[in-house]
């Protein structure tokens, strides 16, 4: 720790609400006791060991704020970016491996970012790595169905936290059509209302009714699909290796 | 006859015609408009033949005038015929787009009446699309030849991509099989589509906001397989195309057996390994600084099918390996088997801070598998007691069972395997190598 750490007898685990905020919020409380935390972790993956104690972190705008602002002009745009991204992945040690990023990062500046012989340095650009593919290969496999009324609804359920990543993508796409994502695993809803993005927790969601025409969509999709497949050249292997069916086990067209 | 219907026509006839991807183009998407373009494009699924779909690919119409014998739309060919209206069309397109299905869309067409009054049609449905819906996303079209310049640059105002196919490798095989085309009337659209192109590129120069003209640039196809032409022919046409036109890709499209000409193959599979092997050699004149006849020559004017091109050349180039890693100039380190364009950079990188040993090699992705045969590190091989001989390492490139895709399990996607690092530009990450859709 830079900024010396205090010595006493047990471990702090440092408990924040999951959003990006809290989790910034969480470093700066950190950094301020002038402790290494044992954890950073959301509340629900909370397991105290014996002699441990956990504080829980207020979410503070103005914490984040300084924390993020000091270690991006530290490591860069590029580096809070991939810290984004891992933060965004579903492995259980990322917040502690963005902290000792970051740490590293205050203390040698951007050259952090090159030491991948270091294990955090490596982690967090590994599960960015992750992240960002995840984002890609969903991005195209992703189906939506319109609804009456018009707005458009689609279900995945991705592994990492993707969600906010997708939205961001498809609001700047679809431009005036509004729709819903649905993140199936963790309960989530990412709403576009053509004007703001946000996300909502899906408890007590019904998806609304698909439009009339949409059946006749999905069969000529399937037609189409069905149709441009060149039987002299098929190969369900190579298919079946460039579509893990996680990624379309939600959709309709494409199952090999 | 419902639109569905029309799909499966068009797209069947449609599905032959390899060239696109859906990349060239970096454009987010704009208020009030429908969507947006990413430069490494974008797989929605993949098709039973491994080949990715991130296009709604059809043709307008499939009827057609012309009797090209290698085409399956040829006038004396007996298949169903359909054609879209434009409006349909672009509803259908705006309607799988707004679901995800499809990034772009790329669209061809046979020849009804004539060319002019073909490209009318494209033009509206583009225009309907552009102007009316405001899709802002991916579109290539196909330029047909014959048509007059105004409407091929009102095309090109409206598309991403443009692509005139060349069909065949060689004019004689052109006027044997496709007597209404000639070289002369696919490279004349070729020639001002580059122009636009050109001069767009000033123009934007001078006035920030003029329209931009093809911005995906051109790209081209060409069968393989349906004539005797040899290998080398082929790389050397698109070696010129790509001087002369300008072109962003050239496809080679594996021929598949629909035509019933004399002079055509019949119950041929379709050429695939000879396919990448093409793709290989395209990439390594795009990339890696080769020239057509560096690799191949009349004599020898087919490509290997048991090794690589690349290391085809390095074995008969003996003479001038191995190349010590520490000192090799960037051009000869690219031209090494086992090492890419990123890891031939990387190369040159590392080793100013210090002498770089096999050890480190690995790290910076050389493929040494493939390598030790033709380096050194620090004036010694990999292993000491090797000795350069041709048949020897012919034979051991060879027999790794990665240099066989076509034989023992044919991959599409091993452009990576073959020359160990990704394609060097971003814009031509290729998600799917020979036959992209
Ligand atoms: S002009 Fe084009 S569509 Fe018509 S027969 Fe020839 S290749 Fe086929």
């Amino acid at each position: 720790m830079p900024y010396g750490t205090v010595l006493d007898d047990f471990d702090l685990i440092y408990v924040y609400d999951g959003s990006y905020q809290g989790f910034f919020s969480a470093i700066f409380d950190a950094v301020y006791d002038r402790r290494e935390p044992a954890g950073i972790v959301t509340g629900d993956r909370l397991q105290l060991s014996l002699g441990a104690r956990y504080k829980e972190v207020a979410t503070s705008a103005e914490k984040a704020r300084r924390v993020s602002s000091a270690a991006r002009q530290k490591l860069g745009g590029e580096a809070m970016r991939r810290v984004y991204l891992a933060f965004l992945s579903s492995d259980d040690g990322r917040e502690t491996a963005i902290y000792r990023y970051l740490m590293l990062g205050f203390r040698l500046g951007r050259a952090a970012s090159s030491r991948l012989t270091d294990a955090d340095v490596f982690r967090v650009s590994t599960l960015a790595q992750n992240v960002s593919r995840e984002t890609d290969k969903m991005q195209g496999f992703m189906r939506f169905s319109v609804m009456e009324g018009g707005a458009q609804y689609c279900r995945f359920s991705p592994k990492n936290n993707i969600l906010p990543l997708v939205l961001g993508h498809f609001a700047s796409r679809l431009g005036p059509i509004p729709f819903v994502i649905h993140d199936t695993g963790r309960g989530l809803l990412g709403v576009y209302d053509t004007h703001d993005k946000y996300i909502v927790s899906a408890e007590g969601f019904i998806p609304p009714e698909k439009s009339a025409d949409e059946k006749s969509f999905e069969r000529a999709w399937k037609l189409f699909y069905d149709t441009i497949g060149i039987a002299e050249r098929k190969n369900p292997r190579l298919m079946k290796q460039l579509m893990p069916a996680r990624y379309f086990r939600h959709y309709w067209d494409i199952a090999p | 006859m419902d639109t569905a219907e029309k799909l499966r026509i068009l797209a069947e006839s449609a599905k032959y015609d390899a060239a696109c991807t859906s990349s060239g183009s970096d454009r987010a998407g704009r208020p009030g408009g429908i969507g947006s373009t990413s430069p490494s494009g974008c797989c929605h699924a993949f098709s039973s033949d491994g080949r990715c779909i991130s296009l709604l690919k059809v043709l307008y119409t499939n009827y057609c005038v012309n009797d090209c014998k290698y085409c399956v739309c040829r006038r004396s060919n007996d298949i169903e015929r359909a054609s879209f209206e434009p409006r349909e069309l672009a509803d259908l397109f705006m309607n799988f787009y707004r679901r995800n299905y499809v990034e772009g869309l790329f669209l061809s067409s046979g020849i009804v009446k004539n060319p002019d009054y073909t490209t009318e049609r494209l033009l509206e449905a583009l225009t309907i699309l552009r102007k009316e819906y405001f899709f802002n996303g991916y579109i290539h079209v196909k330029a047909i030849p014959g048509s007059s310049p105004e409407l091929i640059s009102a095309l090109g105002l409206l598309a991403d991509r443009m692509s005139v196919n060349i069909e065949l490798p060689s004019e004689s095989s052109l006027r044997l099989l496709a007597p209404q085309k000639s070289r002369e009337k696919v490279t004349a659209p070729m020639g001002q589509i580059r122009d636009g192109i050109i001069k767009r590129k000033n123009e934007i120069k001078l006035f920030r906001h003029a329209p931009s003209f093809v911005p995906a640039g051109q790209s081209t196809q060409m069968i393989v397989g349906a004539t005797p032409d040899s290998d080398f022919q082929i790389i050397r046409l698109s070696e010129a195309l790509y001087k002369t036109y300008g072109l962003k890709r050239v496809f080679y499209s594996a021929y598949v057996p629909v035509g019933n000409h004399p002079a055509l193959p019949k119950d041929v599979k379709p050429p695939l390994l000879r396919e990448h092997r093409l793709y290989q050699a395209d990439w390594l004149l795009r990339f890696y600084g080769f020239r057509a006849d560096e690799l191949l020559s009349e004599e020898n004017s087919r490509l290997d099918p048991l090794l690589d091109p690349k290391c085809f050349w390095a074995v008969n180039h003996l003479e001038l390996f191995p190349v010590e890693i520490n000192t090799a100039p960037y051009e000869l380190l690219l031209r090494t088997p086992g090492i890419g364009v990123r890891s031939a950079k990387r190369i040159v990188a590392a080793r100013r801070s210090a002498s770089l040993r096999f050890e480190d090699l690995q790290k910076l992705r050389v493929q040494l598998k493939r390598a030790v045969y033709f380096i050194t590190c620090g004036g010694k091989y990999m292993y000491p007691a090797f000795k350069m001989n041709h048949d020897f390492i012919y034979g051991s490139l060879a027999g790794s069972s990665s240099m066989l895709p076509g034989i023992l399990e044919y991959r599409q996607l091993t452009m990576e395997d073959s020359f160990d690092s990704l394609p060097p530009s971003p814009e031509e990450k290729i998600k799917c190598l020979t036959g992209q859709f």
